[in-house]
């Protein structure tokens, strides 16, 4: 029997600071047959681990159709964040995934996305953000909104320019009230405000929204709002987790393991758990 | 079930088990405790008449307390993570009760479902269970209420039973069990009639009645915020409960290091600590001792059934007997379907 | 003479106190539970008997949220009162945030009987300090005050060797649950050096050595503090004599210092005490 705790080696190639707390990393994994083998869908996250220091759950940030590396963000706020913090270029961390379920992407073929992003929240949809994108021709309208405490609290600072700039994409960006700086171009207002402002049409179209558990709470609200169905709304979740498989027992909504039948799941799929998350 | 004679007494059997090319695993009294340790000899195992339920369950020998999963070591920059094999050697528990052997048979579930856990089901699979029906159950044993009983043979390989004039039988469930009894020369293998359950009908009648477990779980499908949990706001939060359980399986992974080597291990954890679903953000689903509780009971009576089709408590009583402000399951889950605890 | 099912009614019914914390009968014989009567109905349910082990204390402290505006009733043996004793004194509590019914007690049993290692030892029968006796005054007792330490004699006479090799064995036992931490009213710390991380102080797992360093910590945190209920001992399924542990650093505090915890709510902690007539240079 394989042992489902040993994690495969992957090296860092590069290091991004995302924000003064906020760290990108783009790695490869060290054993060329894994790195040939290895394949995951947008949604699906990794246990990634400093050794001697422990392990910590993180998305898996980049594109299932960029092959060749996975990349992802965190937030540095513990034991493990920190260790991952002081990590240079070459060296070597260990993972363990691709666990969980993904983005339904089966389903948004044909239909207007609208992506709804706040604070590190983004690193998940960036995934399917980016997958949709390398396969554009097969979605109709793409929105996106991210929003941040501040201007300093964006992440992917670059990219979202890149997006700005494209003619394909409805790209909105927004700070909380207080957050904006002089040369700030884009709005000014929580997110789930500046949602209603664009009154996007649930016509034909699905939303996906991830970040703090506050921002999730009113954008659902408004999307209902704006005649969203439960089952067009699709997020992710973050509960505690260590093993990633269905084991540890800490991940559990209800009969629900977050580590296997979730992180994504629809709004009406939530609606059915209890307020344990 | 093959119904087998066996010759001579209990320490008997334990004596010819050592003799033979397995590690035997039996409840012992080290230092104050009673639990499941490896023994050398039949004097220090505890007799079925010395102890009901041993404090530690047997579930330590299958999913330790502490466990290596990976090895690392540094040199330099370069990293080697290596693997831990688990022996795959034989073993045998005897003198666990109808409700330890049971629980096995329930964690079987998690740690094989979708990612098969090799540390949990290597063991298992090189381990065979000899129980023994219990005689005497006390106040707190409710092993019938989960189909179980004094003298169910449930999970066991083998399950040692008195006849009225208090002859020894073995019953027979698995192959592994046969194997085993056919090398031990104090089991003669003709088969034989069943010899009655008559002492263990009379001990089933003081225990406590049996749950109606589908009540308890339609109650609790939807009592989720009912008032009735605020009760568990006296729970310390200490663990003790699951701790002991033969069914609670919950872990935690963390390294330890020492210079440029280390390893990475599963501890026991359990879901009555706050710290055991915090969030990073500092937001705590479970953020009040009586929710705690509410997860524990759910998943013993809902959640694990839901999920697999078991109850997550085979009725041991641990729980009621260790709990230090005396918080009984069994009258909890009969009280939350608003039924009388009958105990 | 007013009976507790009394008091508490009376208190409930004035609203003097937003509950009372007491004692109820188990569901196994010798064993009680908690009870937080919140109605005067509910204040029937009250009683008092030689099996009310648990030291109620514990939910005085902050995390159970208990104490609000209105003050809480709480039903004390003398040296439940103790420990109450000590959260006022580490401030933790203010004297009038809590309603003291004192329980005359004669020493108190676990589920199979066996007396408690704290009453052997115990002369006092109520509180010194209460609101409302329920029940009569009882008669004074002598009690040897060197029958505390009593315990402690046979494990002195060990040499270090012996001790070690005592200790080891029970530490062994040790399945890091956390029981005695949670089962006391002074380990009321809101996040334990043992569940610090960054970094970890105390290894989480259960070899010996990891054990030894859970269980000097803890030692250490309590010397001078622990009031002797024994919770942590009686909530330590595996049979860990901790209190003898407590106990020893009780008797090196007693005989350095004279001082014994808990026994005034205006006594200044004995390790936040400072006189310039200590016996040791370097703290002066
Ligand atoms: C499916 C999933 C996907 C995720 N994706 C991402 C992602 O893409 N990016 C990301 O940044 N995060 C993500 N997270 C969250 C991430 O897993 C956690 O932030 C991370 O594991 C924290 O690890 P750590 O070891 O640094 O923190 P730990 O050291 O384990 O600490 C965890 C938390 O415990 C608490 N804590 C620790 N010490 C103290 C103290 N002294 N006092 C009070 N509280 C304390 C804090 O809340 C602390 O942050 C995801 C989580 C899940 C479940
Ligand atoms: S929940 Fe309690 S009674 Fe049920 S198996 Fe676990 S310890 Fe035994
Ligand atoms: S619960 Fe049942 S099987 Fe377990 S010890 Fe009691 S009577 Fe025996
Ligand atoms: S139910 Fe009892 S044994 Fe379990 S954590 Fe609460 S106080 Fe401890
Ligand atoms: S209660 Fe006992 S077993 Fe649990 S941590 Fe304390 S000493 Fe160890
Ligand atoms: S993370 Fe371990 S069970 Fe889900």
């Amino acid at each position: 029997m394989e042992n489902i705790y040993k994690p495969f080696t992957a090296i860092i190639d590069e290091i991004r600071w995302e924000t003064a707390d906020t760290k990108t990393f783009k790695l490869h994994f060290d054993d060329p047959k894994i790195a040939e083998a290895f394949t995951f869908k947008a949604g699906q996250f990794g246990e990634y681990s400093v050794f001697g220091e422990g392990e910590s759950t993180f998305c898996i940030a980049s594109s299932p159709t960029r092959k060749e590396y996975i990349e992802c963000s965190f937030k540095v706020v513990g034991k493990v964040t920190n260790a991952l913090r002081s990590l240079e270029v070459g060296d070597t961390i260990g993972f363990r995934g691709p666990y969980g379920n993904h983005f339904p992407i089966e389903n948004m073929y044909g239909k207007n996305l609208i992506f709804i992003g706040g604070g590190i929240g983004l690193a998940p949809l960036r995934s399917l953000i980016w997958n949709v994108l390398d396969l554009r021709e097969m979605f109709n309208d793409i929105t996106i909104l991210v929003g941040a405490r501040s201007v300093n609290d964006l992440v992917y600072k670059d990219e979202l320019t890149g997006w700005e700039n494209r003619s394909d994409i409805n790209f909105i960006k927004t700070v909380d009230p207080g957050g904006e700086t002089k040369e700030w171009n884009g709005k000014v207002g929580f997110v789930p405000t500046v949602l209603k402002e664009i009154a996007v049409s649930p016509m034909n179209a699905v939303a996906i929204t991830c970040g703090p558990p506050i921002m999730i709470k009113y954008v659902l609200l408004e999307l209902e709002k704006m005649g969203f169905s439960p089952s067009q709304i699709v997020t992710t979740l973050e509960n505690r987790m260590k093993c990633g498989l269905g084991k540890c027992g800490r991940c559990n909504i209800g009969s629900t393991y977050v580590c296997i039948d979730g992180p994504v799941f629809t709004a009406e799929e939530l609606n059915k758990l209890p307020i344990d998350y | 079930m093959k119904i087998f004679k066996i010759t001579g007494t209990y320490k008997d059997l334990v004596e010819t088990l050592l003799s033979l090319d397995y590690k035997v695993i039996a409840p012992v009294n080290r230092n104050k405790l009673t639990r499941f340790d490896f023994i050398n000899s039949a004097d220090e195992v505890l007799s079925p008449d010395e102890v009901l339920n041993t404090v530690r369950p047997a579930k330590e020998h299958l999913f330790p307390m502490t466990e290596t999963v990976a090895r690392f070591s540094y040199e330099g920059k370069k990293l080697r993570i290596g693997d831990v094999e688990v022996p795959e050697e034989k073993s045998v528990i005897i003198g666990l009760r109808p409700c330890d052997a049971a629980a096995f048979d329930a964690i079987d579930k998690i740690f094989s479902y979708v990612y098969q856990d090799k540390f949990y089901l290597t063991r298992r699979n090189n381990t065979t269970l000899i129980s023994v029906a219990c005689e005497h159950p006390d106040n707190a044993c409710f092993c019938t209420s989960f189909g179980i009983s004094p003298d169910s043979a449930k999970g066991s390989d083998i399950l040692l039973k008195k006849s009225k004039d208090s002859s020894l039988f073995a019953f027979i469930s698995t192959e592994r069990g046969e194997d085993l009894a056919r090398t031990i020369n104090n089991i003669i293998p003709e088969e034989q009639p069943d010899p009655g359950r008559d002492l263990y009908e009379a001990a089933e009648k003081n225990m406590r009645a049996p749950l109606d477990l589908p009540k308890i779980k339609e109650a609790l499908n939807t009592n989720f915020e009912s008032e009735y949990w605020n009760e568990f706001s006296r729970c310390l939060g200490c663990g003790s409960c699951a701790y002991l359980c033969p069914t609670c399986h919950c872990f935690d992974i963390v390294d330890e290091v020492r210079y440029d080597k280390g390893i990475r291990k599963k501890n026991w954890d359990a879901c009555q600590f706050p710290l055991f679903t915090l969030h990073a953000s500092g937001h705590n689903p479970r953020d009040a001792q009586n929710k705690r509780y509410r997860q524990r009971l759910m998943h013993k009576f809902k959640y694990y059934h839901d999920r697999f089709d078991t109850h997550l408590c085979t009725g041991c009583g641990r729980c009621i007997r260790e709990c230090p402000v005396n918080i009984d399951i069994y009258e909890a889950a009969a009280e939350l379907c608003g039924c009388e605890a009958n105990i | 003479m007013e009976t507790l099912q009394n008091i508490a009614q009376g208190l409930l019914e004035r609203g003097d106190v937003s509950m009372v914390i007491g004692y109820t009968p188990g569901t196994i014989p010798g064993k009680t539970k908690t009870i937080f009567a919140r109605t005067p109905e509910a204040a029937q349910k009250l009683t008092f008997n030689e099996n009310c082990v648990n030291n109620l204390s514990i939910y005085l402290t902050r995390q159970y949220g208990n104490i609000g505006e209105k003050p809480v009733a709480l039903v004390v043996k003398a040296c439940d009162a103790r420990t109450v004793n000590v959260l006022i004194q580490e401030n933790q509590l203010k004297r009038e945030q809590v309603y003291l019914i004192a329980v005359p007690c004669n020493g108190v049993k676990d589920e199979h009987g066996v007396e408690q290692g704290k009453c052997k030892s115990c002369a006092q029968r109520v509180p010194k300090d209460y609101d409302a006796l329920a029940g009569e005054t009882p008669a004074p007792v002598e009690i040897d005050p060197t029958l505390r330490f009593k315990a402690l004699e046979q494990f002195d006479a060990m040499s270090p060797d012996e001790r070690w090799e005592f200790w080891m064995k029970e530490f062994e036992k040790c399945v890091k649950c956390y029981a005695c931490r949670q089962a006391c009213p002074l380990c009321y710390c809101e996040r334990c050096i043992t569940d610090k991380t960054t970094p970890r102080w105390i290894e989480p797992d259960t070899s010996t050595a990891a054990n030894l360093s859970w269980h000097i910590t803890r030692a250490f945190h309590l010397a001078g503090r622990c009031i002797g209920c024994g919770e942590c001992e009686r909530a330590c399924h595996q049979n860990i004599p901790l209190g003898l542990l407590n106990r020893k650093m009780a008797k090196e505090v007693f005989d350095n210092f004279g001082y014994r915890a808990g026994e005034s709510a205006e006594a200044k902690p004995v390790f936040a005490d400072f006189r310039y007539d200590d016996k040791e240079e370097f703290i002066r």
